[in-house]
């Protein structure tokens, strides 16, 4: 056996319910390594570090650390191992300092051991001055007593990387890094990883990008729908290869497909450019969307496809650049100015289903009735000026409960209690029915069977016939090929590429997914 | 009218404040919202009156056996109130502010009932006299206008404002006082880190209450000076936005707990001839004014503990 | 997805999962149940206090608030009854005032200060206007019109503050309750009746601005019939308006999400501000009825701490006009109960706060059981995770 491995784990299996996340996974580590994780969503990366980093326990497997069984049931025993894990989401506290982030639940005894000084003095000051000792090591910068809420992202990943090394960590996982930092960010992110391991640290990284990858790392295992597909030596490797590993054959989906009849454009985007609190998230983009026409918006999670359509139906403020709607008499509407409900009334609808699914658009307590009434509450309808008019909501609710095959025990009930995908049917259902011009649907089957994603696919082919615009985002690529006329692909909030669906394929999108354009300067 | 008498008895009722705000902040520090202080402050005055009591009927006459009695009854039954909401609040994860205002009404049902069947007894006033108006001799205190400001108070006025700095200290700069404040902050934060929040935010807010429950023995013995009353619960409410004119921070609730009895003694200290009732919402006025105040600058660090009032559920998304 | 952590090495032994959501007779039998329980302790409480007197108790709350024995024979009194109807209507329409708040999320704890300057705004029309009026109907029209105008002022502030300054509404509507006591204590000394340090009674010659006795079916006249009865009326229109009107509905949105609120284009700062002049209106024709139908007159105590009994009421009974008026019906019959209980037993009325308190723990206790499942982690083999998968 090699002495050299640090990390091994063997036979790691999973399940969620009926989905099974990891399927019989093993990986083994040397010291000193940079090993990529790359996979598409929901390919069973993150699932199997959470294993590593004791936040899930397999249903099967085994971890070896150092040659030895590895017992991991929380992160604090991860630490015993010295395995530590970097989340997407920030564990950190706002209104503390760095050094206060970093010794938190850190007791005097754990921190005299981790000196191997039995009579090592632990408080503030002294815990400042071993965090410049790391920082000067791995030649990060990081001021102690500066507060969280005044750092920029970089900065908060940095303290994050920090917190694990002040605990004495030789194994890092590191998960999408690179997700929310700017290239100039990235570049001094990979300088100290490659200090780290000079320093003989052993890192995971967990991504997407392959030129990251190309550029980092010494291995690559490749995940696909919870299973390995293959670890090779990325100095043996190419683009082209892992992305076919990544996304794997094109599979024949029998979707109906409608020819395009008689496009019109009915949005005019241009040189659209939109910040968030943090950075910018789409920069200078060109796109025309027709009616009578799928167009699909294809991209790694958060190329900016959510904040896109946001924008489009006016929830984001526009930095710059324009977005037109041609309404009936082929006049331009300039939408910049207009609040998402004017937008909505003009018939640009959206139908966003988001992470929490009762999140936008929708209210949990309510029943199924009074939310397909959110959108329709104020009309006059029936003589009702002051009053709700339920009559017309009830008959729509029963219209999509029937054709959608909504299970629920009757239309009063409240829409928290039915499963995600149900709920799901039901917003959907809500935006078709007001006969969009545009219609957008960000990730409409996200968590849905078969069937009902069929039902929905249908849904929006019959849109289309009915001269509406259709923008649809989605994660399986196979259906965005087969659905969808034409296929925008966004990388890191610009447009890399616009291309027919009917003639492109698999592996010309994944490489327009994960194209970075060279060369960036100033962070954006 | 001798404006130094004004201030110090000013001074003197500040104590009350500082207690309740003091506590109180501690307890918010940790993420929980105890609007149940003006009946812990209840139970603190009829802990204190229990202990009197007691004290009277055991016939001895020492200082500390005072002390003793009446301080251990208050810090017990405010302890008991404390130990009820965070029952409630932390392991029923009931709402915070409607178990509060339960807790009140008890604590001042609870207070009314028992000073009334204990009754009254000139006792009270006598230890008032002799051993918790003034902790210093009255030759020294009442030598001249200074020493009258600075020394002329009891000794549980001393203990209010050692406990505020001592809060404060042990508050920013221990280590359990930062695992605290993570708790109130960002409790699943602290809960990654290692750190138990149901037993930091049990103990604050019962450590919490007890510190507030000796607001009660203050006005029992220091304010009216033996004398029972039965609604104390406006002085605890003032204690409560103290919390937040003082931005978490008890030392500062010194400060303002001063002014805010300055407010509180002028009517009747001063003739504001008829208007003197309307004088008596200057304290609530000024309050309303720097809620105002806090809310417009929007300082990060002027904001609450960030967790403030949201009941922590680990396993909620 | 969430953590599971384990202390040290050793797994929970108690674990706390939230329940799935019940089935509406599961939840009325723990309610029930509560109450119940919450009874019997008030009476344990009451036998505690006063030896033996555990079913005296049970008697005097069950029995007495409904009828009154003279010589031995108890029978049924009219009286006592609308006695009681009319601590209810009191305590239900100071619960409804806050519910419209409550129900977008703006903890409004001011009801005692919008009542009270409600009670204030009729009392100076009583005062100094009924003379020259000289109707009653106009009077007391009148009155409930400047009643609704001054609570729905008082209302109205703190929401004008959370909109432009985004400040605590739960603090500031706290130390309105206390401005308000102030006001109207300076004016009650003000206008005091001579020789007095009061305002006392007001007309109490003339009646003007009194609402009429009614006869009943045992002709004999009450006081109370008719405000209970408007209470009623008013219960009902504040119900169809948050149930059936688009106002009511935005209400709702608001208080379910306010992203959603916010994404349909619903304003919440107009939707505040237009909830809290309800609220006002709604505190005014309860300050109306305190003045015209109760006590005749004005203090600092007129709302009694009720206006904070009518928070916790609201929230029991989950904004629900039904089960708000269950349980303001429970409370003023185990205050009454209690109260009636403590002058037959001879103890201190101040024994009503406690049971009601006792009351109240109970119920807040039995939330917990409809929301939570608790089970003992006896064979915790896996550790496994708990993020509601398997």
């Amino acid at each position: 056996m090699n002495k050299n491995i640090t990390l091994e784990v063997k036979n790691i299996t999973k399940k969620f319910g009926d989905v099974i996340a990891l399927n019989d996974i093993s990986l083994a580590l040397e010291k000193g390594e940079i090993l990529a994780l790359l996979g598409e969503n929901g390919s069973g990366k993150t699932s199997l570090m959470n294993v590593i980093a004791g936040i899930y326990f397999p249903d099967n497997g085994e971890i070896f650390v150092n040659g030895e069984k590895a017992k991991i049931n929380s992160p604090k025993e991860a630490y015993k191992y010295k395995i530590g894990m970097i989340h997407q989401h920030y564990k950190l506290i706002d209104v503390f300092t760095a050094v206060e982030n970093v010794v938190l639940g850190l007791s005097k005894n754990e921190y005299r051991e981790l000196l191997g000084n039995p009579k090592a003095k632990f408080n503030l000051k002294e815990a400042e001055n071993r965090m410049n000792e790391i920082s000067a090591a791995f030649e990060f910068n990081i001021n102690p007593r500066k507060k969280v809420y005044n750092m920029a992202i970089s900065e908060k990943q940095t303290l994050e990387i920090l917190k694990v090394l002040f605990r004495g960590v030789d194994i890092l996982i590191l998960d999408e890094p690179t997700a929310v930092l700017t290239p100039q960010e990235t570049k001094r992110l990979f300088k100290v990883l490659r200090n780290m391991k000079e320093a003989g640290k052993t890192i995971i990284i967990i991504t997407h990008k392959l030129n990251e990858v190309m550029e980092i790392s010494d291995k690559v295992a490749v995940l696909r729908k919870g299973e390995l597909i293959g670890t090779v030596e990325t100095s043996k490797t190419n683009e082209n290869e892992l992305t076919e590993m990544m996304v794997g054959k094109k599979i024949d989906l029998n979707i109906e497909r409608s020819e395009v009849k008689n496009p019109q454009i009915k949005l005019l985007i241009k040189n659209l450019t939109v910040r968030n609190e943090e950075r910018v998230v789409l920069s200078n983009i060109n796109l025309n969307v027709r009616s009578h026409e799928i167009l699909g918006i294809a991209g790694i999670a958060g190329s900016g496809q959510k904040e896109l359509l946001e924008t489009i139906a006016g929830l984001n403020k526009i930095e710059d650049g324009e977005i037109c709607f041609i309404n009936d008499k082929n006049e331009e509407v300039d939408l910049k100015k207009l609040s998402p409900t004017k937008i909505r009334n003009l018939g640009i609808s959206l139908s966003f289903v988001p992470e929490d699914r009762l999140g936008m658009g929708l209210v949990g307590d309510f029943n199924l009735v009074d939310n397909v009434m959110l959108r329709s509450y104020r009309n006059n309808s029936n003589k009702h000026f002051l009053t709700t008019d339920k009559k017309n909501p009830t008959n729509l609710t029963k219209n999509i409960v029937e054709e959608l095959e909504v299970v629920t025990p009757n239309i009063k009930t409240q829409i928290s209690k039915l499963s995600g995908g149900n709920v799901q049917k039901v917003l959907v259902g809500r935006e078709i029915a007001s006969q969009p011009k545009v219609l957008m649907a960000a990730y409409p089957v996200r968590g849905l069977d078969i069937n009902s994603s069929y039902l929905i696919y249908n849904l929006l082919n019959e849109q289309k016939n009915n001269d509406a615009a259709v923008i649809y985002v989605g994660e399986d690529l196979d259906v965005i090929l087969a659905l969808c006329d034409k296929i925008a692909v966004l990388c890191a909030g610009k447009i890399t590429g616009i291309v027919d669906a009917r003639t492109t394929t698999k592996e010309e999108i994944g490489l327009l997914m994960t194209k970075n354009t060279e060369n960036e300067e100033n962070g954006n | 009218m001798d404006i130094t008498n004004f201030f110090v008895m000013s001074i003197n009722l500040a104590a009350v404040f500082i207690f309740g705000s003091t506590g109180e902040s501690i307890t918010e520090k940790s993420g929980h919202l105890n609007m149940g202080i003006p009946g812990i402050a209840c139970l603190g005055f009829c802990g204190s009156v229990l202990g009197a009591n007691i004290y009277l009927n055991s016939g001895a006459d020492n200082i500390f056996l005072a002390y003793l009695s009446i301080i251990f009854f208050a810090l017990l039954c405010s302890a008991i109130g404390g130990l009820i909401f965070a029952f409630f609040t932390v392991s029923l994860k009931c709402n915070q502010n409607v178990t509060g205002l339960t807790l009140t009404t008890f604590g001042v049902g609870i207070n009314t009932f028992i000073v009334s069947t204990i009754g009254d007894n000139p006792g009270y006033s006598v230890i008032s006299f002799n051993y918790f108006q003034h902790i210093f001799p009255e030759s020294f205190f009442n030598a001249n206008d200074f020493t009258k400001l600075f020394f002329s108070y009891g000794f549980l006025f001393y203990l209010a404002i050692f406990l505020a700095i001592f809060s404060t200290i042990f508050l920013k700069k221990t280590r359990i006082g930062l695992n605290l404040r993570a708790c109130g902050e960002n409790p699943s934060v602290a809960d990654a880190a290692g750190i138990n929040v149901t037993r930091y935010r049990y103990i604050a807010i019962i450590v919490g209450a007890m510190i507030a429950g000796l607001s009660g023995t203050f006005l029992f013995m220091n304010h009216f000076k033996g004398a029972l009353e039965y609604d104390i619960s406006s002085y605890g409410w003032l204690a409560v936005a103290l919390v937040i004119f003082a931005m978490w921070n008890p030392s500062l609730s010194i400060v303002g707990s001063i002014l805010f009895s300055l407010f509180y003694c002028a009517p009747s200290y001063f003739n504001f001839g008829t208007y003197g009732k309307l004088a008596t919402a200057l304290p609530y006025l000024i309050t309303i004014i720097v809620l105002t105040i806090t809310s417009i600058f929007n300082k990060k660090e002027m904001q609450g503990p960030a967790s403030l009032g949201i009941t922590y559920f680990r396993e909620d998304r | 997805m969430e953590i599971k952590l384990f202390k040290k090495e050793r797994k929970p032994l108690i674990r706390i999962s939230r329940k799935a959501n019940l089935e509406t007779w599961k939840k009325i039998l723990i309610k029930i149940s509560s109450i119940i329980f919450a009874l019997i302790l008030c009476a344990l409480i009451s036998n505690i206090i006063a030896e033996g007197s555990f079913f005296t108790f049970l008697q005097n709350v069950f029995v007495n608030n409904f009828a009154s024995t003279k010589r031995g024979v108890t029978s049924f009194s009219l009286q006592k009854t609308i006695n009681l109807l009319w601590s209810t209507s009191i305590l239900l329409i100071i619960t409804l005032s806050v519910t419209p708040a409550f129900k977008m999320k703006f903890w409004n704890i001011g009801g005692e200060g919008q009542i009270l300057m409600g009670a204030f705004g009729s009392l100076i029309v009583m005062k100094f206007m009924a003379p020259t009026i000289n109707n009653n109907f106009a009077v007391l029209t009148l009155m409930l019109l400047f009643g609704m105008i001054f609570a729905a002022i008082w209302s109205v502030i703190p929401a004008i503050f959370k909109c432009l300054f985004n400040t605590n509404e739960t603090l500031f509507t706290l130390m309105m309750n206390y401005i308000a006591m102030a006001i109207v204590g300076f004016f009650s000394y003000e206008w005091r009746a001579t020789g007095k340090t009061a305002i006392g009674i007001v007309n109490e010659d003339t009646h003007l601005g009194w609402i009429p006795k009614v006869t009943m079916f045992d002709g004999k006249s009450y006081d109370y019939v008719i405000g209970i009865i408007i209470v009623i009326i008013v219960a009902l229109i504040l119900t169809l308006y948050l149930k059936y009107f688009k106002q009511g509905y935005e209400i709702n949105v608001l208080g379910g999400s306010r992203n959603t609120a916010r994404y349909i284009g619903i304003s919440i700062n107009k939707v505040t501000i237009r909830t809290m002049i309800i609220v006002g209106a709604l505190s005014g024709i309860c300050g109306w009825l305190l003045v015209a139908a109760g006590s005749h007159t004005i203090n600092q105590t007129l709302v009694n701490g009720q206006g904070f009994t009518g928070v916790l009421i609201s929230w029991l009974g989950h904004f629900n006009t039904g089960e708000i008026a269950i349980y303001s019906f429970l409370v003023a019959f185990i205050t009454k109960g209690s109260e009636n209980a403590a002058s037959a037993l001879n103890y201190s009325s101040s024994v009503s706060s406690i049971l009601i308190g006792v009351f109240f723990f109970a119920l807040i206790a039995s939330e917990f059981f409809i929301n939570f499942k608790v089970s003992l982690n006896l064979n915790f083999r896996n550790g496994g995770d708990l993020d509601g998968h398997n």
